[in-house]
């Protein structure tokens, strides 16, 4: 696997050294790609030569980028008559053939007209050609920096994928971001995209451009800094009033220390829950075919849940709730973002597949500790985004590497579902495996965040406690509800 | 209030019982400086209501709740549905038709205690209106419903309050765009759902309408998906086609209930025209909208004399007019007018537009609907069905732009059986002229069609995905979005754009950023919405679409706005919401933008051969407009200040709809031939060495055709004329001759152009006669006839005469015969 992240000038110029040199740690890629030629300079003092640094448009008459890693090769192309020159090139410097190889340029681009109801990928004629004389073809997958990294499609014999993010509006999100690619053999590509602002002091909760700027002329370069500051030291500076002072200080210090700090007096609950994660075949589901659940209560039980015949949509949603139901309907149900996710889609599909189990559903306690610490802020998490992947490590969770991103899982699925086959048939077991691991992590921050709270072993025995009276560990009279 | 049908004098309005208010001689020696303004007038006869006992339709305990019989149109509607059909009501504004689809309601609550229904409205003021009047009869009809509005203003904790419980849910169309996304929070309500009901659909047409049409189709797709299919009313003023119409809007079949049993009192019709201040042949190139400050003064003053005149003579008065600042002028004018009255009596005045207070503009309303308000000043705002009690006059100030709009405004006036007043004052414009010149056309003729178009793939497309986004779509999908055809082709498209994964056998998902439903502008196709504000102050003011932003908000253009004046000062486009900043500016000038237009890449779709090289043609095309300069006039003089600038804009390209006419090679000796000589012009000197005489003047006739076309649809066809333009041409490379085009002015069309190649003879016949008749007296037209705001080239060339050679000899063909009377007579035919 190539681990690559692309830096797109915008979010370069938007970034800082230690910006960038905290994006280039989290990443840990293999190979930055500028999108801009006179960003390596940058870049390259942010890596201290660390990692290689090239071009997404190399010079003319240079020779062509590779880069490789195991079993996948990367080429940066900047225009038709390299690409011709692709094969030789590759005998030329690796005559083992690699699995996959991936070509990086700007020459396919897709152009969208509604009114036509029509799509094209601009520039695929001349493309196909050159690459015809090259002799090559079918372990190629196309990365064109015209499409943001989320952008991927066959295209006759072409799998087209993108990598620029905020490369074309119409094809994705538009916020300069910085993009971390894991090219993988068999051309699969799992993305994940970060703002400049969750690197460096803007990770930090409150801290925008402005603060970090003003942080930074007063002496605070890191987050470590600022988590060794007082709420008084703050408080002297531009634009840091009392409640901002204290909010960036307690993020700082939960980042520095890789802990969750407790904001409210609210709780999370008494009864031990049921965890779960669900696995789909896209962002909007057709089918949810595995749903990992987690339950410790009296031991630690994993089970997966699993439906791996595309007629049977329903047959993993119908056998969790059949277990559910028959086990652990008055226990907390958690996910992590299952409000936005998990949550909706198995109310939907509980209704469509097995309507028999909708009211247990309906009535399940379902709590999802992202609203419950983020949105509700009644805690702060480490880590630079909320994210579970990011959340996890910043507590000391060991990471289980070579997980793909949910959307990469999802379109691998969909490729078994056109077409059914042991060629297009996943690794289930590694997938359950998958699932186990961020269904375990979690748990993890959920027991994190519990034992963070300082009302630990208080909390709701059910969803409707009144915890009015309850004083909170720093004296503050009133207490919340706890609200779920 | 009831009158004595046998009353033939018609001078009971309300509480005024005398002479004739419009007898001339009573004005001269009444209405203070009278100059002979009244001109045409006309009497409606009053015509009684037409009852039905409400047991005839509705099972005893509701219909002996009632207090009142229904009218004849309420009872078949309501029959109509308790068989089963989904019904279009078509009658007039203030003829009960809230009442309809409220008692069915209630009628089914009765049958099934847990049957919940959705009304919606166009606006949220609309909505609101209605909860009291729709509550107020399930109490009279003593069942246990509560209606209650959803939408934008609603505390987030009655939300799931509403949802979950309330009978009636209340809501508007922009709100359900969005809520469709979370309709598992709606489960409940679309499960029972057993009535829907669409109020106020005349209100959709254009590029709104077709927003609505697919919002509808959305809802209706969840609704199955819930397990519910309710019957559907949908409630309209009277249009042209309202069969047509509301099966377009919704997609399913309906009865239509158009007989109105209502009973309503006489009604006086009359012209008032303000005393002349300057010709019609005012040279100055006038913007329709940015009217010569005297001559737009006139309108609005003139009428808010009026109904001043109206109110101390104890006849409660409404006067519509076009903007919020002139119901502020219009308020002082008529307070002025009163103070200076002979009368001497006192004036109790008010203004009401969208942008006041709710609290206030509730307080005018009861204020007015107690009898203690005599005269209010509004907007449109008041002409859609909010309740303002019986009224007795109404004065439009200025032509609402369809006929349709005119006889909900003078319905507004003489509730139950009184007999109501309404007078309408011109403004200066094409139209308002016109109709001064041909009363029938406003009086006689019918209410215009309404437009609206679903084969606008742009905005289908935004709706397709928004629709992938709430369930995953499959072929079953087509019967809301078919044919399959092109349903395939959405979501090809889609997923080629990486939007959507999947297809329609395994089910299409949405993979695009999160809530795509706010992508949606209900009033607009483009992407690009520009927003508007202002460097030294606020501004509400909704956003702009990209050609218009160029067009009318290009650096440097000055802006009239709600009776203020702006100049441009910034226009940025170099950031994801592009943003264009005004500032006030103290100056009577205003900007005239030019531009190059070119359209090309033409495609038929329709055609119709009129024999001797003449053809229309429908079908599309790619429009190309550069707004690449334009000029400041002095509205006071009509001349240009200093040097044309440049705007510094891209040219705009856009593929969209549109219709073209084209002319057998010889029409150029035609019109030379038909012209007398004398009105031949030349060309002026920077174009002398382009275009001699002939040419010059065919260009003249064909390019005051396209300005008169497009001028002269809206008499014809409910549609904006402000989203459609044209291009004239002496040669154009694609059509192979002379001609001009009529497009819509958004991306992929929205039907306007269309319908007028499906009205050509109609929309044509009324273009001559305008032309023909115009006493502007002048060769090259003025703003009534001819000359248009929109123009890119400076109005130029223009000629009467060859526009009507033109357009006579394309009509001659369809068996057109003219009459006398115009400067027909005077061309050699």
């Amino acid at each position: 696997m190539l681990d690559v992240v692309i830096c797109p000038a915008d979010a370069v110029s938007r970034s800082n050294m230690t910006q960038l040199q905290d994006m280039l740690i989290y990443f840990d890629a293999d190979v930055a790609v500028t999108e801009r030629r006179r960003d390596q300079t940058a870049l390259n003092r942010a890596t201290g030569g660390d990692i290689e640094i090239v071009p997404a448009r190399p010079a003319r008459e240079q020779p062509i980028p590779v880069a490789q890693s195991g079993d996948v090769r990367l080429l940066t192309v900047p225009d038709k008559s390299e690409l011709a020159q692709v094969a030789s090139v590759e005998q030329a410097a690796f005559p083992d053939r690699p699995q996959h190889t991936y070509l990086l340029s700007p020459l396919l681009s897709v152009e969208v007209s509604l009114t036509r109801l029509k799509a094209e990928l601009a520039g695929k004629e001349g493309y196909e050609d050159a690459l015809e004389r090259a002799g090559s073809a079918d372990t190629y997958t196309h990365l064109t920096t015209k499409a943001d990294p989320g952008y991927r499609s066959e295209w006759g014999e072409l799998t087209v994928h993108g990598c620029l993010p905020a490369a074309d509006e119409q094809l994705g999100s538009s916020e300069p971001s910085f993009a971390h690619l894991e090219l993988r053999d068999e051309g699969v590509v799992s993305t994940a995209t970060r703002e400049p602002r969750h690197f460096g002091l803007q990770a930090l909760s409150q801290v925008g451009r402005s603060r970090a700027e003003t942080l930074r002329e007063a002496g605070y370069e890191r987050r470590r800094d600022v988590a060794n500051a007082e709420v008084f030291d703050l408080r002297k500076l531009d634009d840091f009033g009392r409640k901002t002072s204290e909010t960036v200080i307690k993020a700082a210090r939960a980042f520095a220390d890789g802990e969750v700090i407790h904001d409210g007096s609210a709780s999370l609950p008494n009864r031990e829950p049921v965890f779960i994660d669900i696995e789909t075949d896209g962002l909007n589901p057709t089918m949810i075919w595995l749903i990992g659940v987690l339950d410790r209560e009296g031991g630690d039980q994993y089970m997966s849940f699993i439906s791996t015949d595309p007629d049977e949509r329903g047959a993993a949603v119908e056998a969790f709730m059949q277990w559910f139901a028959a086990n652990a309907v008055d226990r907390p149900v958690v996910a992590y973002n299952g409000e936005n996710f998990d949550f909706p889609h198995l109310h939907r599909h509980i209704k469509q597949y097995c309507p028999q189990y909708l009211d247990d559903w309906e009535q399940a306690w379902t709590i999802d500790p992202l609203l419950w610490a983020v949105t509700k802020d009644n805690a702060t998490l480490p880590g630079r985004t909320n994210k579970l992947e990011d959340v996890a490590p910043a507590l000391d969770w060991e990471v289980d590497d070579t997980g793909l991103s949910g959307a990469a899982v999802g379109r691998l699925f969909q490729q078994y579902m056109d077409n059914p086959c042991p060629a297009t048939e996943l690794d289930w077991e590694r997938h359950k495996r998958y699932c186990e691991d961020d269904v375990r992590s979690m748990a993890f921050v959920y027991d994190a965040i519990k034992e963070a709270s300082p009302l630990a072993g208080s909390g709701a025995d059910s969803p409707n406690a009144d915890d009015e009276n309850s004083a909170s560990a720093d004296g503050t009279a009133q207490g919340q509800l706890t609200d779920f | 209030m009831t009158s004595d049908a046998s009353d033939h004098d018609g001078t009971d309005y309300g509480d005024y019982e005398g002479e004739d208010l419009l007898d001339p001689e009573l004005l001269a020696r009444t209405f203070p400086g009278y100059d002979g303004q009244l001109g045409y007038r006309t009497r409606q006869e009053p015509r009684e209501g037409d009852h039905v006992a409400a047991g005839e339709v509705l099972p005893e305990p509701l219909a002996e709740n009632l207090s009142n019989d229904l009218y004849s149109h309420q009872a078949e509607a309501i029959s109509r549905l308790a068989d089963g059909e989904n019904v279009t009501v078509a009658t007039s504004t203030s003829s009960g038709k809230t009442w309809i689809y409220s008692l069915y309601y209630a009628l089914l609550k009765q049958q099934n205690d847990d049957a919940r229904a959705l009304f919606l409205y166009p606006t949220k003021a609309l909505a609101a209106d209605q909860e009291n009047e729709v509550n107020s009869l399930f109490e009279e009809l003593g069942v246990d419903a509560v209606a209650e509005p959803y939408d934008g203003d609603t505390d987030t904790d009655r939300r799931p309050i509403i949802r979950d419980q309330r009978d009636v849910v209340i809501s508007n169309f922009a709100a359900m765009n969005i809520y469709l996304n979370d309709d598992m929070l709606w489960a409940d309500l679309l499960a029972n759902c057993e009535l829907l009901v669409i109020d106020e659909c005349h209100t959709y047409t254009g590029i709104h309408g077709m927003h609505v049409s697919w919002v509808i189709r959305r809802l209706r797709r969840l609704l199955a998906e819930h397990g519910a299919d309710p019957q559907i009313v949908c409630s309209t003023a009277t249009i042209g086609n309202p069969k047509e119409h509301s099966e377009a809007l919704v997609g399913t079949d309906f009865s239509v209930v158009d007989e109105d049993g209502s009973p309503r009192g006489a009604r006086e019709i009359a012209f008032w025209t303000p005393p002349a201040t300057s010709d019609n042949g005012a040279v100055a190139e006038v913007d329709d909208a940015e009217l010569v400050p005297e001559i737009r003064r006139g309108a609005n003053k003139e009428a808010a004399e009026v109904a001043a005149h109206l109110g101390l003579n104890g006849v409660q008065s409404l006067q519509f007019t076009r903007s919020r600042q002139e119901t502020e002028l219009g308020a002082q004018f008529a307070g002025r007018a009163a103070g200076d009255h002979p009368s001497g009596g006192y004036l109790n005045v008010a203004q009401y537009h969208a942008g006041l207070s709710k609290p206030k503009r509730k307080e005018t309303e009861t204020k007015f609907k107690r009898g203690d308000v005599d005269t209010v000043i509004s907007t449109s705002a008041l002409e859609l069905g909010i309740d303002i009690g019986g009224i007795d006059a109404t004065v439009l100030a200025g032509y609402p732009g369809t006929r349709q709009s005119y006889w909900q405004r003078v319905g507004r006036a003489g509730r139950g059986g009184s007999d109501a007043l309404s007078l309408f004052v011109p403004r200066g414009e094409a139209m308002d002229q016109y109709i001064l010149d041909n009363p029938g056309f406003l009086l006689e003729d019918d209410v215009e069609d309404a437009v609206v178009d679903l084969s606008n793939h742009a905005v289908y497309a935004k709706h397709v995905l928004c629709a992938a986004d709430e369930r995953p779509l499959t072929r079953e999908d087509a019967d809301w979005f078919g044919p399959e055809e092109r349903l395939e082709r959405a979501v090809q498209m889609w997923s080629d754009a990486g939007q959507m994964e999947g297809d329609l056998d395994r089910g299409a998902q949405y993979n695009g950023p999160p809530r795509p439903q706010q992508g949606i502008s209900m009033y607009a196709t483009g992407d690009e919405q520009f927003r508007v504000q202002r460097v030294d102050g606020d501004i509400d003011m909704e956003p702009l679409d990209k050609e218009r932003a160029y067009r009318d908000y290009h650096p440097g253009a000055l802006v009239l706005y709600d009776g203020k004046k702006y100049e441009v000062v910034e226009f940025d486009e170099d950031r994801p919401t592009p943003v264009v900043k005004l500032q006030r500016a103290n100056t009577p000038n205003y900007t005239q933008t030019q531009s190059d237009k070119t359209v090309s890449d033409v495609s038929v779709e329709r055609s119709r051969d009129l024999g001797n090289g003449y053809r229309i043609c429908a079908g599309m095309g790619t429009v190309s407009v550069h707004y690449n300069s334009y000029t400041i006039v002095d509205p006071n003089t009509g001349e240009i200040v200093g040097m044309p600038q440049q705007t510094g804009l891209s040219p705009i390209s856009y593929h969209t709809q549109l219709m073209w006419i084209e002319f057998p090679h010889n029409i150029i000796k035609k019109v030379a031939r038909e012209v007398p000589a004398k009105y031949h012009l030349s060309p002026p000197e920077d174009k002398e060495d382009m275009m001699n005489v002939e040419e010059w003047l065919l260009g003249g006739g064909l390019h005051g055709g396209e300005h008169g076309m497009i001028k002269m649809a809206p008499l014809e066809l409910r549609l904006d004329n402000g989203d459609m333009g044209g291009l004239s041409t002496l040669n154009h490379g694609e059509i192979g001759g002379p001609g001009w085009f009529i497009h819509d002015a958004v991306e992929g069309g929205v039907g306007f152009s269309h319908s007028i190649y499906d009205h050509f003879e109609a929309v044509a016949r009324r273009t001559v006669e305008r032309v023909d008749y115009c006493d502007c007296g002048n060769t090259t037209g003025c703003p009534a006839c001819l000359m248009s705001s929109q123009c890119g080239n400076d109005n130029a060339p223009l000629h009467r005469y060859a526009t009507v050679s033109v357009l006579t000899g394309a009509l001659d063909q369809l068996g057109y015969s003219h009459e006398g009377g115009g400067i027909t007579d005077e061309l050699r035919l």
